[in-house]
């Protein structure tokens, strides 16, 4: 009843959730029951229910060949490459941009360093091309006249987790600057004011208020990649790398191994096999980092 | 705080709003039945790979003219890139998309997809709304492309074997002082002169995003002493393979045939000496598209004779620049093997609601006048007919679907500007009795019972097969690696696969 009072009182404010509950009810929840044909042998003629169970046999492609442990470790790698570099390439930016007096400036770079998150992987697979390929490859070229041997770039598998790194910072370490700057905003000017008082340096304003004061916004972001991390980011990985074969043994994720084995078949119940595993080990890592953040900072975990 | 008493309103109807946008949709103006043919006002959708020309629109217009007047009826079209097809046309399958007609093929996954139940079988459809789908096929042809003894579409080409041929640079050839290709051996020489010439354009390119244009595909195709067929157990994949008419599937990990060996180690050399594109595994145009670009000097097409609009297109980017086709297909009569499967189906997609609707329209756009104005556009101003079954173009602009959607040898035109050498090829591949009937004729693959052995090999073919059938990888090393890895999963699929294949010619025999 208690609850009920609350909701009619504040009928206004509850009210606005209602928008984002039914996104994600239809987009989050209801899917949830696809994970179902993961266990069947679905059949779009014979329905969800009348499709046979089939126990375990869909996730036997992907388990019965050693290859599944590879991308599984190239999809948590590369992802854990993603989240650090990105938030601390981030929170540069961030306190970069916060000690910029001059507000055009500012605004200018803000700007600067945001755009390349509009840019579709498909464009940024192009011109990654066009500096690396063999042909007539920007940094090829730029080796040749400094007098050094061109590289192979695509034939060279080891480098291709740095060039992939670098292009997610460049893409989306603007984005999370903002949502950090934004954070940063929020923090009284009080802490600064007094610890001037004090005699505190610029560097030691950012070492002992900033950063600290950021902690719970960095956790959850971090939390927010982990609950990711099972996921490869199809779009970019398919963009840039294509189906070059040579560079899958430290490039290729789950999304563009269990892509390539289904995409001839068409088979409904394998994809969701595939899928059910990501969400799952996705799950159990959401929550064993929220348990470790726990121990260390109580007030910073997500749940 | 008065105001937050109706504020809640507008959140509130903000998500009825996007409830309602979400149901809403579908035949919403229920029109007038202009032909009087008390038929149902029905749209039907149509999803086929091509591009938009420019006059596609007035073409549409047209076509929905006499297709409201003659059975109150209208079509959409849906034109996809050839790069998404696979994917794009599996999502809107599997997720039970409003589509009623669909492009498939072999070489797509038009085997999977029917015997998962996606298309409906179209022999009750074709006999009571398909005379004319049925009378502009032979009966050989129908025979040809049943899946499990049901037809699953209807096929689609004119032809018994792809027209297929390699387009060179004639002005360049020309400038090099090389008399015209008409070997293999001619063939290279050319690459080599192109690539000493100092032009800067590359040699050659392959396609290596689909197997069908891979070098050594391409090569093998056009090689009647061995007739090589690729067995579609995973697209145009060699691996498994049929060689000559025995009925028998072969492994390439066991029998490492010669001419599938020699031909890898050929492309080899030809990467190595740079004549390949260096970057022929991670290109992100087309063959056609670079070579369009004055990029690359040869490429592997599937046609007989260059386009007028390529030859156009490539001239404003290369003054004097002039492509012509090197075909080194083998014109003696029974040389080559058809099983006369076509490589293009249009289906009816098992959810439609609208399957009758969708036959009458196939049946429709398989008369001459409806034919030509879908191929060749508007007659009188994009096209012209001229003798016996030719026609003349009238402007740049064609038609909106051929391949896609209707092509059969009754109807087809040929252009009545081919010269006489490319009529030659044309026709030949055009009388069935040009070639020798494959035993396999009818033999439809269902992956089922080793779905996960083909799941896998296709992860493993893709590290492997484009690299080392376009030169990029050293077989000495990759080939090695490949079978370590795919031999055990190959022989099971080879297993099964000739298990069919016995079933099926002791029915037949």
């Amino acid at each position: 009843m208690r609850v009920m009072k609350e909701l009619i009182r504040n009928r206004g404010l509850y009210s606005m959730a209602i928008p984002g509950l039914v996104f994600l009810a239809v987009f989050s929840y209801i899917p949830l029951a696809g994970h179902l044909l993961a266990f069947k042998n679905f059949q779009i003629s014979r329905g969800i229910w009348g499709s046979e169970w089939t126990g375990l046999d869909n996730f036997r492609f992907f388990f019965s060949n050693r290859d599944w442990i590879q991308v599984t470790v190239n999809t948590l790698y590369l992802n854990a490459l993603f989240i650090v570099f990105e938030l601390v390439f981030a929170l540069l930016i961030a306190l970069f941009l916060n000690e910029i007096r001059l507000k055009w400036f500012k605004r200018t770079v803000q700007s600067v360093v945001f755009l390349p998150y509009f840019i579709s992987w498909i464009v940024v697979g192009y011109m990654t091309f066009i500096l690396f390929n063999n042909t007539d490859g920007l940094i090829n070229r730029v080796l040749d006249m400094a007098g050094l041997q061109a590289v192979d770039w695509y034939q060279t598998p080891w480098v291709w987790p740095i060039i992939l790194t670098l292009t997610r910072m460049w893409k989306s370490a603007g984005y999370f600057s903002i949502i950090l700057l934004a954070a940063i905003a929020g923090i009284s000017t009080d802490y600064y004011e007094s610890a001037r008082l004090d005699g505190a340096t610029r560097f030691q304003q950012m070492r002992y208020i900033t950063l600290p004061l950021l902690r719970p916004q960095l956790i959850i972001l971090v939390l927010l990649g982990v609950g990711r991390i099972f996921y490869g980011d199809f779009g970019m990985i398919y963009g840039i790398i294509g189906d070059n074969g040579i560079l899958f043994p430290t490039t290729d994720v789950i999304d563009t191994y269990s892509y390539r084995a289904l995409r001839q078949l068409g088979d409904f119940s394998m994809s969701s096999a595939i899928v059910f595993y990501q969400s799952v080990m996705g799950l159990i890592a959401v929550v064993s980092f929220n348990a470790l953040i726990r121990r260390i900072d109580k007030d910073s975990r997500l749940f | 705080m008065a105001k937050w008493k109706t504020m809640w309103i507008v959140p509130a109807v903000l998500a009825l709003a996007v409830a309602a946008a979400g149901c809403s949709g579908g035949d919403s103006s229920p029109a007038a039945d202009p032909g009087g043919t008390g038929l149902e006002p029905v749209t039907l959708e149509i999803v086929v790979p091509g591009n938009k020309g420019a006059n596609f629109d007035e073409v549409l217009a047209e076509v929905n003219k006499r297709l409201k007047t003659e059975m109150n009826t209208q079509v959409k079209f849906t034109m996809l890139d050839f790069a998404d097809l696979n994917q794009k046309t599996n999502v809107m399958l599997a997720s039970g998309e409003n589509v009623d007609l669909v492009f498939d093929a072999p070489w797509l996954h038009l085997d999977a997809m029917a015997s998962q139940g996606y298309y409906e079988d179209l022999s009750e459809l074709i006999g009571q709304y398909g005379p004319n789908v049925q009378k502009t096929r032979p009966d050989q042809m129908w025979d040809a492309n049943k899946i499990n003894g049901k037809i699953y579409g209807v096929p689609l080409g004119s032809a018994y074997t792809q027209q297929r041929s390699v387009f060179i640079r004639k002005d360049l050839r020309e400038q090099l002082k090389l008399a015209p290709v008409k070997t293999y051996a001619d063939l290279k020489n050319y690459l080599y002169a192109v690539r000493d010439g100092g032009s800067g354009i590359t040699p050659l390119l392959a396609g290596a995003d689909d197997v069908t244009y891979s070098w050594v595909n391409w090569l093998i195709r056009d090689d009647t002493s061995v007739n090589i067929r690729p067995t579609n157990f995973s697209g145009a994949s060699l691996m498994l393979y049929y060689k000559g008419n025995d009925g028998k599937v072969y492994n390439f990990f066991e029998t490492e045939e010669p001419a599938i060996l020699s031909a890898i180690a050929d492309t080899r050399k030809l990467f190595e000496d740079k004549v390949m594109s260096q970057d022929v595994l991670t290109n992100k145009s087309g063959p056609a598209e670079m070579q369009l670009q004055n990029k690359v000097a040869a490429t592997p097409q599937m046609a007989f004779a260059v386009p007028d609009s390529f030859n156009d297109q490539l001239k404003q980017v290369a003054s004097g620049g002039e492509l012509e086709p090197v075909r080194l297909f083998d014109l003696t009569p029974g040389s080559n093997i058809s099983n006369f499967k076509m490589d293009n189906f249009i289906c009816i997609v098992k959810t439609s609601k609208h399957k009758d609707r969708a036959m009458m329209f196939l049946d429709w756009a398989n008369r001459q006048e409806n034919y030509d104005l879908l191929e060749h556009g508007i007659e009188g101003v994009n096209w012209k007919a001229s003798g016996e079954h030719k026609y003349e173009t009238l402007n740049n602009d064609s038609g909106i679907v051929s391949f896609q959607l209707i092509q059969n040898p009754v109807l087809e035109r040929e252009w009545a500007g081919s010269d006489e050498e490319t009529l030659k090829y044309n026709q030949f591949i055009t009388q069935d009795d040009n070639f020798t009937k494959d035993v396999m004729t009818g033999f439809t693959f269902d992956p089922t019972p080793v779905k996960n052995e083909v799941a896998q090999f296709s992860t493993i073919q893709a590290k492997y097969y484009n690299g080392l059938f376009n030169g990029a990888l050293d077989p000495d090393d990759y080939l090695t690696r490949f079978k370590a890895e795919g031999a055990d999963i190959l022989k099971k699929i080879q297993t099964e696969f000739q298990r069919q294949v016995d079933e099926f010619l002791a029915k037949k025999a």
